[in-house]
């Protein structure tokens, strides 16, 4: 990902010396670490985010969150993604949350400041081969806006070729052709963040309400409780 | 051999599965349909423009009267005459066939099972899900561990708003029983989408055989304003084997306001949606309860519509009906099955109404 992250620097010649963490969870920029916020880059999140800021649907109802991924995926890590996505694609911050967990899943049912009410269904149940699935659906008084299409139940791609071995393609970033989906969120952000010293500070600051919210959460799996996010 | 038909009445006709009962009992071989009462003007004049032959009452008790040779009757009928249609049925010896929500009100339903008991007739609930083949699928793979052993099981049971075709389901004293509100100086009320979901309430009871153990639950804002009860809500819980859940049984789509359901009746393009999400110890398995299907852009709106291809799941409830009054068989969704499904509800209402989790 350093390698993508070298290009766009180079291309559009932004002076920052930017460094990608090995998991693409951080990037240090000039010497100082912000968080990396993928989902920010992705386009399908930034068109959700589009569609209720300018106002294309109508005031906050329901979210509905569901994400399945590999089985060992850290759950809470999971849950650090998709409360970042809530928040950054209502534009609205969590807080208050319930959680219950099984063996290998747990669900969760979050409010934000403008009232939404999001469940969050998270599963950590899927073969190495498989690819996470996951779906975002925000329902509002006006309408619905979702990342997956209506009578489906699996993400769909770009290309399918049936041969003697399946291949599936999902293709989105011509200047990073070749990398896989998360790569471009992760490669695209950090870029964003090393170009704009402003942004890096609102990054810090959003990932550390992400972690007050997986607090909250952990409490809630304590107690049983409906739990505060604290400020 | 020459088979002796069951002859079966339905009363109300306000309700909104009502038009699923016309082919079924016209066309089942063990069937006789003898009568209907109507409730109103209304779905009187609905029911004479969409059935021929059948003669119609302006009153349960005339229907009755009139046909003392009634064996069973569909209660079609908004959930607060269950309990009067019930008493009417039990002292003739009627068999019922109820709508999904015999009452909400634990007294009138403890009533119900004294009447049932006593006269001896056979009560079955319309869970017209159990005859769904996908969730026949769903319910052999999970048998045979196809997924391991169940961890979460998560489902919508979302719909468009029934109201402007079937009003009683807006008045919260004809849904839910009485009028209570939604939650302390809330503007809405009990009686809205809830009421209108139990089904996801009951599946989860029979394929993970438990019962619910923790619910949490919150209403949302609703999408249509102009309606008095909730159509927006969230429940998450656990169920006493430690499976978790997460149940939306909201009216989250969208729905132009007709007066007779029909062409055109959806904005959103799926009207109604039950999908499932099982998790398992070696995998998860997503289920379709109603898709794939077929879609065009035609009239009478020119919106892209999912248009279902199948819905028979009342062939096999009403074969079920029969055979249970035949063989005098308990039926498996009977009143004392129910129960918990009804009580797990009322919890949801209450979850909502405290802020706080409700331990059964």
């Amino acid at each position: 990902m350093q390698k993508g992250l070298n290009l766009l620097l180079k291309k559009y010649s932004v002076a920052a010396n930017a460094v990608l963490s090995d998991d693409g969870k951080t990037v240090t920029v000039d010497g100082t670490q912000t968080p990396v916020l993928p989902w920010e880059s992705e386009r399908r999140f930034i068109e959700l985010r589009n569609l209720v800021a300018l106002g294309r649907v109508g005031n906050m109802c329901t979210y509905r969150i569901g994400h399945t991924s590999k089985k060992g995926t850290d759950l809470f890590d999971l849950l650090s993604r998709e409360i970042g996505i809530l928040e950054f694609t209502v534009d609205s911050s969590v807080t208050e949350i319930f959680a219950i967990a099984g063996n290998n899943t747990m669900n969760c049912i979050a409010e934000t400041k403008n009232g939404c009410v999001c469940t969050i269904e998270l599963g950590a149940t899927l073969e190495d081969n498989a690819s996470d699935i996951d779906k975002h659906e925000i329902i509002t008084d006006n309408g619905v806006a979702c990342d997956r299409v209506v009578d489906t139940q699996v993400p769909q791609s770009s290309v399918y070729v049936f041969g003697k071995n399946d291949t599936v393609y999902c293709d989105t970033d011509a200047e990073l052709y070749g990398y896989s989906e998360i790569e471009i969120n992760t490669i695209r952000n950090a870029f964003a963040l090393a170009k704009d010293e402003a942004l890096r500070t609102v990054a810090r600051e959003k990932y550390a309400h992400i972690e007050r919210v997986v607090e909250a959460a952990k409490s809630s799996l304590a107690t049983l409780e409906n739990v505060k996010v604290g400020e | 051999m020459i088979m002796k038909k069951l002859k079966i009445a339905m009363m109300s006709m306000t309700h909104g599965h009502t038009r699923k009962y016309y082919d079924v009992l016209k066309n089942n071989p063990k069937l006789e349909w003898i009568a209907v009462s109507t409730a109103n003007e209304e779905v009187k004049e609905i029911f004479l423009n969409s059935v021929q032959g059948i003669p119609c009452y302006d009153s349960d008790e005339a229907m009755l009267d009139a046909h003392p040779e009634i064996e069973a009757v569909v209660l079609a009928s908004e959930n607060s005459e269950h309990l009067r249609q019930v008493r009417l049925c039990a002292e003739r010896k009627i068999n019922v066939l109820s709508m999904k929500i015999p009452s909400f009100d634990m007294e009138e339903y403890a009533e119900m099972e004294k009447l049932v008991k006593e006269s001896g007739i056979t009560f079955q609930i319309e869970l017209e899900l159990h005859y769904n083949p996908v969730v026949m699928r769903m319910k052999e793979l999970l048998k045979n561990k196809a997924v391991g052993e169940t961890d979460a099981f998560n489902a919508t049971n979302i719909t468009l708003s029934p109201v402007w075709a079937f009003p009683w389901q807006g008045v919260p004293e004809k849904s839910y029983g009485k009028r209570v509100p939604i939650k302390e100086g809330h503007e809405k009320f009990r009686g809205g989408a809830l009421c209108d979901h139990p089904h996801i309430f009951d599946l989860i009871r029979e394929v993970t055989e438990s019962e619910f153990d923790v619910i949490f639950a919150k209403v949302a804002p609703n999408m249509r304003h102009d309606i008095e009860e909730e159509d927006m809500l969230a429940v998450v819980g656990r169920m006493k084997n430690g499976v978790i859940f997460s149940l939306d049984p909201s009216w989250s789509r969208a729905e132009n306001k007709l007066k007779v359901p029909g062409p055109g009746w959806e904005i959103f393009p799926k009207r109604m949606e039950v999908n499932l999400v099982v998790h398992g110890s070696e995998g998860s398995m997503l289920v379709d309860c109603f898709g794939p299907n077929t879609y065009h852009n035609g009239s009478p709106e020119n919106k892209y519509t999912v248009q279902y291809t199948y819905f028979d799941e009342w062939v096999g409830l009403i074969d079920e009906f029969v055979d249970n009054i035949d063989q005098k068989r308990l039926p498996k969704i009977n009143l004392g099955w129910h129960k918990n499904t009804i009580k797990a509800m009322n919890a949801v209402y209450e979850s909502i109404y405290t802020g706080k989790a409700v331990m059964l």
